[in-house]
């Protein structure tokens, strides 16, 4: 039986293990919510990788 | 089995929550970046400063993926530092080269670099870091 400390603990250190909840999440079929994940930080990235090249030809290296 | 529904309901949404941002974060910064660069074209800034600004820029877009990668590995203390890293970097950026450019290009600068602080402000609330 969970009680709401319990609860309220498991909650509190979910970030910390978000990692093998998603793929627990996959496992459970949840695909939707980790492939909008990697597609959110896809475009992250792009934009950060687009800063990057800009940088680097303003400085010429 | 509850366990970990309540877990999948909780935690990718946090992370989730947190990529958007840094998302909204990466297109700020690239928004800054460009606002730099016009104003260099038009005179506005030394070429000293411009290439403190790109450096800055550099450091940033790293900054950035880092963010990413650890939010990827779920390494809740990589986001708090690499956020960190960053807050202490814009402020930097602020203090030594914005007080160098003249009205109205100041507050140009202010107002888009305060959207890139504020994003990652936000992210470190987020995570439970403010």
């Amino acid at each position: 039986m969970m009680t709401p400390a319990l609860l309220a603990i498991l909650i509190q250190q979910a970030p910390t293990i978000v990692g093998a909840i998603i793929a627990l999440a996959k496992h459970a079929g949840l695909n939707d919510e980790a492939n909008a994940l990697a597609l959110v930080l896809q475009r992250s990235d792009a934009n950060a990788d687009q800063l990057i090249a800009n940088a680097k030809a303003a400085l010429g290296i | 089995m509850l366990i970990v529904w309540v877990l999948a309901a909780c935690g990718p949404k946090h992370v989730q929550t947190t990529a958007i941002f840094s998302e909204q974060l990466s297109a700020a910064a690239l928004t800054a970046q460009q606002t730099v660069t016009d104003l260099h074209a038009m005179g506005g800034m030394t070429d000293v400063s411009y290439q403190n600004w790109q450096a800055g820029f550099l450091k940033l877009g790293l900054g950035i993926k880092a963010l990413n990668q650890a939010l990827r590995d779920s390494n809740d203390k990589a986001v708090l530092e690499q956020v960190g890293v960053m807050v202490t970097l814009v402020t930097d950026l602020v203090n030594l080269e914005i007080p160098k450019l003249k009205e109205p290009d100041r507050v140009l600068v202010l107002l888009v670099l305060s959207s890139v602080k504020s994003t990652l402000l936000v992210i470190s609330a987020t995570w439970g870091g403010a």
